[in-house]
């Protein structure tokens, strides 16, 4: 095998109390948040969005430089989750290693002929998994990407003409380095929608560095480890308890579509934010709303995560390289219209 | 920077150290901006650029103080350099300081635009209080170009204002751009409406400045009688009294000689300014062998004579302050002009002897060749006055009281005057406060010792003072060196007087002024100009002519018999005249010169030559009505009701001002409603009902953020608003949520139990908001933002 498939531990454990409310939800958050955070210093806006992502049950894009701690990061999100379904043959994280001479089956799984059986018998990619770590997707070709890409948008797979479902609680965090770009497949528009956010890392800052340098003994040692986890089925009701609990006022939905509306009518943007892409927000929007305790979704969750869903999606007019600064101006107007009218009668 | 260096280095530097002024500015802008963008602690900086403008101070004293540099460029350069150090230092250590000041602390750079500001306001400094002749460099371009230096300065004043406003709108964000504009709408319209109703900012009527013509060294003014653009120029008022600059009917006209004609040049002196053009020939100076002053301007004015003592010849001519006759009247035909010029009012009943009041302006006693001219000495006429009352103004040699009565009164101008002037005789000058600044240009009060005695009781008193020196004596006896005077009076005397009565001086100048009286013919035709000598002319000729001849003749008659005499010019009325009121209207053809004479123990008399034929027309009599509504004004009293209204002033309606109440009552009307929101949006709170209580309480909270100068910016979402307050304010992030959690939440969660709707925890919310923001922020600020109207427009 080309791919470095890395398995992490099965480990069983009694079923928690499932979760009904938001406290419930929230607790999940808190616990993931922790155990990230423990595991992986200075990055608390990407572990913030990887929750957010994890609880909109959708797929995340990160952009940066190799070394800055991305493994350890969706490792440490494997490591967060119990898998409380041990028998059906799907560990809780996975990576693939992209590469250039890479094959669907390689991602997906395939048919193996067994000859003590004289059966076929279908072994499993390591797509079946929690949580995928998708390194360097920009790196493989086109049709290992959209074998990929099949199964983040649908949550299934065809091998030998055979659909198989995947894990209902199935999250890709796919890399890509921003400068390497010798010899890659860039990923095009359609398929960087399917991911929820695009999430461009930075380098940390210095006293983060600092102590990511002093504490990195203690974390090999399994610093953080004793931090309590999250169950797969926990995490699959706060989903739905985000989906139905946290309320999304008219008002907000209205300024969704401005936004929209104003990337599209903007000269500076060829094409527009799609409708897919405000589907895919709202849930985002009330998981960043439970995030931050609160049970409705307010202007603030709008203008926090839109870089992160728009970013990606918007494609800019020759000419144009700031994407950031298009947004902002075409946030401005809507979030000013959301924020006034709650002070209408 | 560098324009500002520029002008204000203007005046006192040459060429080379302007241009060193302008580059030490430039210089002195980048220095100071890589200064302030560097770690120099800025007293530091200031320090060394102090320390740096005087070290190039001293070099540059050093190098004019030393012979060194002298020596080797040469004086004139070492002088150069001196400047060039000594400006462009002084420029570039105070434009970099202040550079650097406004780099580290943005309000420094007040400081900077003060700089600018000074530099260009001393630029049209001298056009301040509305004098729109200056500056000269500007009205005298705009002259040329033909274009009104009014409109220019206005054009000035006009892209200023608009420059200004842009910069500000450029300063502020986009969303304040179009509100910025209508406030200026607004700033502009009220201007409008409080100069329409307190009246814009009128020049002070000074004579000398102004608007006049009058003005000294003024630019040469296009008029529309002028032949050609050079040549008759309505010359300056100058020292003369003034003679009427009159190019139309001036039969010769010099004008290119006079001193009006050099534009800025100031006006001549006491002989040269009357520059009446008429009456004097360029020939007369030559052949009369006087002064050019003196014989450049033989007869300084065109004063017409009036009958003294009520006889048929009545006053013909023009008016004697001649700038005044311009603005206010245009007719100046040499014939009678009633154009009024002052009013007098007089406290105290007074009834002159000669049946004519005297109102004397000026003294011609000087002999000057072939006529009498305002004296250049010092110790003599020491009765008259030249300034205008600022204070009480005594008159240098007072007269004795003898025979004569303490009468007050009020004079009141409509005309430029360049003296003041009083009834005869004044001891002293008063200010007086302008009874109606619309009509009159000033006004002041005098008290004058006047002539009670009769003319028959003063004879067998001599002649002069006896205090008098020699000199003084000789000075006002001087008499023209033209034997005939001499024998004429002598024969008058020997003629129509008793011997005993011969040796006697009044006796003997009555006698000259009766015979006068009876040959003399009266006529403003007759100007006797274009010859040497045009008293001679006169009297030794067809005897014809007007006061001015008269009252030389008179004088030199009685000089010739060594009689101390003189002539004084000012205004004449006939006691008539007053129609049995304390008014007395004085008009521009009642300006008139008169012979006096020293009596000895009564001081300088009246004897008026009345000449009994008169060629010209009789003119009109005083404007009863007039007379009448221009005292009451001066008296400050109303008109009587049941009058018309003068006739000058028809009534009319104001509708400037009418737009400028409206204007004012609009801002008014729009303040109170702005006042009337901003309270209610307050008192809101306690009257509203549980619903609307999230929005009501938390449009409070951002009221009183707004008045403390906090306010949400476009775009920003009311969390993130919160968030930044927070810092001064924590409990605003308590009210955004409940506020938002109202009204961005599930509306079905919101029971009546729920924070957003409890009046308790918004009003104690609010409460503590007001706590924190009076710890948190500046009691002036917070003051403003109570005062201000507007303030509830910033809340968002």
């Amino acid at each position: 095998m080309d791919s470095d498939f890395i398995q992490s531990e099965h480990v069983t454990h009694t079923p928690a109390p499932a979760i009904t409310d938001l406290n419930g939800a929230y607790s999940v958050v808190q616990r993931l948040r922790s155990r990230l955070q423990a595991a992986v210093r200075g990055r608390d806006e990407v572990i913030e969005l990887l929750v957010i992502a994890l609880l909109a049950d959708g797929h995340m894009l990160l952009e940066d430089y190799p070394g800055s701690g991305k493994t350890t990061l969706a490792k440490a999100l494997g490591d967060c989750i119990i898998d409380d379904k041990p028998d059906d043959d799907i560990s809780t994280f996975r990576r693939i290693q992209f590469t250039p001479d890479l094959l669907p089956s390689d991602v997906t799984g395939t048919t193996i002929f067994d000859p003590n059986t004289n059966k076929f018998f279908f072994r499993a990619g390591p797509i079946f998994a929690h949580v995928v770590l998708a390194d360097e997707i920009n790196r493989t070709s086109p049709k290992v990407q959209s074998a990929m890409l099949e199964a983040m948008a649908e949550k299934q797979t065809t091998i030998d003409n055979r659909t198989r479902k995947l894990d209902e609680l199935f999250f890709v965090v796919a890399t890509q380095n921003p400068l390497d770009l010798a010899g890659t497949f860039p990923l095009p528009s359609a398929q960087l929608d399917r991911f929820l956010f695009k999430v461009k890392m930075h380098h940390i800052n210095r006293e983060a560095e600092l102590e990511v340098l002093a504490s990195f003994k203690a974390r090999r040692a399994g610093a953080g480890s004793e931090l309590p986890r999250v169950t797969r089925t926990e995490i699959v009701d706060a989903r739905a308890v985000v989906e139905n609990q946290i309320h999304v006022a008219p008002e907000v939905r209205e300024c969704l579509v401005d936004i929209a509306g104003r990337t599209r009518s903007d000269p500076r943007i060829l094409q527009g934010a799609s409708t897919r892409s405000l589907v895919l927000m709202i849930p985002a929007l009330q998981a960043r709303a439970l995030t931050r305790i609160r049970d409705y979704v307010n202007a603030e969750d709008v203008e926090g995560l839109s870089p992160f869903i728009f970013g990606h999606r918007l494609e800019l007019a020759p000419g144009t390289d700031n994407v950031e600064s298009v947004l902002r101006e075409c946030l401005s107007e809507p979030l000013e219209r959301l924020a006034r009218s709650t002070m209408r009668r | 920077m560098a324009l500002a260096a520029f002008s204000l280095s203007w005046g006192v530097a040459l060429g080379e150290a302007l241009a060193a002024a302008m580059l030490g500015a430039i210089l002195g802008v980048a220095v100071g901006e890589l200064l302030g963008r560097s770690r120099v602690r800025p007293a530091v900086g200031l320090g060394g650029l102090t320390l740096l403008a005087i070290v190039l101070w001293r070099v540059a004293a050093l190098s004019v103080g030393t012979e060194a540099l002298a020596a080797a460029v040469g004086p004139a350069n070492a002088l150069v350099t001196a400047s060039v150090l000594r400006f462009g230092s002084l420029s570039f250590s105070t434009v970099a300081g202040l550079r650097l000041l406004a780099v580290r602390r943005p309000s420094a750079m007040a400081l900077e635009l003060g700089l600018v500001t000074v530099a260009f306001t001393s630029v049209f400094a001298s056009h301040r209080e509305g004098v729109i002749a200056r500056p000269l460099w500007l009205s005298d371009w705009a002259w040329q170009q033909g274009i009104d230096p009014a409109q220019a300065l206005l054009a000035i004043g006009g892209a200023a204002v608009t420059l200004l406003a842009l910069l500000l709108v450029a300063e502020t964000r986009s969303g304040r751009a179009l509100s910025s504009l209508v406030l200026l709408v607004l700033l502009a319209l009220s201007a409008v409406g409080v100069i329409q109703v307190v009246g814009a900012p009128m020049p002070q009527s000074m004579s000398e400045l102004g608007l006049t013509d009058a003005g000294m060294g003024q630019a040469p003014r296009p008029t529309p009688d002028a032949g050609g653009g050079h040549g008759p120029n309505r010359g300056p008022d100058g020292g003369g009294g003034g003679g009427g600059p009159d190019a139309g009917d001036a039969g010769g006209n010099r004008g290119g000689g006079d001193a009006g004609d050099g534009g800025s040049s100031a006006g001549g002196d006491a002989s040269d300014g009357g520059s009446s053009g008429g009456a004097s020939d360029g020939g007369d100076g030559g052949a009369s062998g006087a002064g050019a002053d003196a014989g450049d301007v033989p007869m300084p004015n065109l004063i017409d004579i009036d009958g003294g003592g009520g006889s048929g010849a009545h006053d013909g001519g023009r008016p004697t302050p001649p700038s005044a006759s311009e603005r206010l009247d245009d007719d100046q035909s040499p014939s009678n002009s009633p154009t009024p010029m002052a009013v007098v009012i007089l406290d105290d009943d007074y009834s002159p002897p000669s049946g004519a009041y005297y109102f004397r302006q000026e003294v011609w006693s000087q002999f000057g060749g072939a006529r009498l001219v305002r004296t250049t000495r010092t110790d003599v006429d020491g009765d008259v006055v030249d300034d205008f009352p600022a204070m009480e103004l005594r008159v240098r040699d007072q007269v004795t009281p003898n025979g004569r009565a303490r009468v007050h009164g009020l004079i009141a101008v409509l005309a430029q005057h360049t003296y003041p002037f009083a009834l005869e005789s004044p001891v002293r000058y008063l200010p007086a406060a302008n009874p109606n600044p619309q009509r009159f240009l000033r006004a002041w009060r005098f008290e004058s010792l006047a002539q009670s005695i009769e003319y028959r009781r003063l004879t067998g008193q001599g002649a002069g003072d006896p205090r008098w020196t020699p000199e003084v004596r000789t000075y006002y006896t001087q008499p023209p060196i033209d034997p005939r005077y001499h024998e004429l009076a002598q024969r008058i005397v020997n003629q129509r007087l008793p011997p005993r009565l011969r040796s006697d001086p009044f006796a003997q100048a009555l006698a000259i002024k009766l015979y006068l009286d009876h040959e003399l013919i009266y006529s403003t035709r007759s100007r006797h100009a274009g010859v040497p000598d045009p008293t001679s002319d006169f009297l030794f000729g067809n005897r014809t002519g007007y006061c001015v001849h008269f009252a030389h003749s008179a004088v030199f008659l009685w000089r010739s018999l060594g009689i101390p005499s003189r002539i004084s010019a000012g205004y004449h009325s006939d006691e008539s005249n007053r129609r049995g009121g304390s008014t007395i209207l004085l008009r521009g053809g009642d300006a008139h010169a008169w012979p006096e004479l020293y009596v000895t123990g009564y001081g300088w008399i009246v004897l008026d030559i009345a000449a009994e034929r008169n060629l010209d027309p009789p003119g009109q009599g005083t404007d009863e009505d007039l007379q009448r509504i221009l005292g009451e004004m001066a008296r400050q009293q109303p008109a009587d009701p049941e009058q018309p209204r003068p006739r000058d002033r028809p009534p009319q309606h104001h509708y400037g001002r009418d737009f400028g109440y409206g204007v004012l009552g609009l801002l008014g009307v729009a303040l109170a409603s702005l006042y009337l929101v901003k309270f209610w949006r307050r008192a809101r709170v306690v009257l509203s009902t549980a619903r609307v209580l999230p929005r009501v309480g938390y449009r409070k909270a951002l009221d009183v953020l707004a008045e403390a100068g906090l306010a949400r910016e476009y775009g920003e979402p009311r969390e993130r608003f919160a968030t930044r307050v927070a810092a001064v304010a924590p409990t605003f992030t308590k009210l955004t949520e409940m506020h938002l959690a109202a009204r961005l939440g599930d509306p079905a969660r919101l029971g009546p139990g729920t924070a957003a709707l409890s009046r308790k925890q918004w009003q104690e919310g609010l409460r503590a908001l007001r706590r924190e923001l009076r710890t948190g922020t500046k009691r002036w600020r917070r003051a403003l933002g109570l005062l201000n109207p507007a303030s509830w427009l910033d809340a968002r």
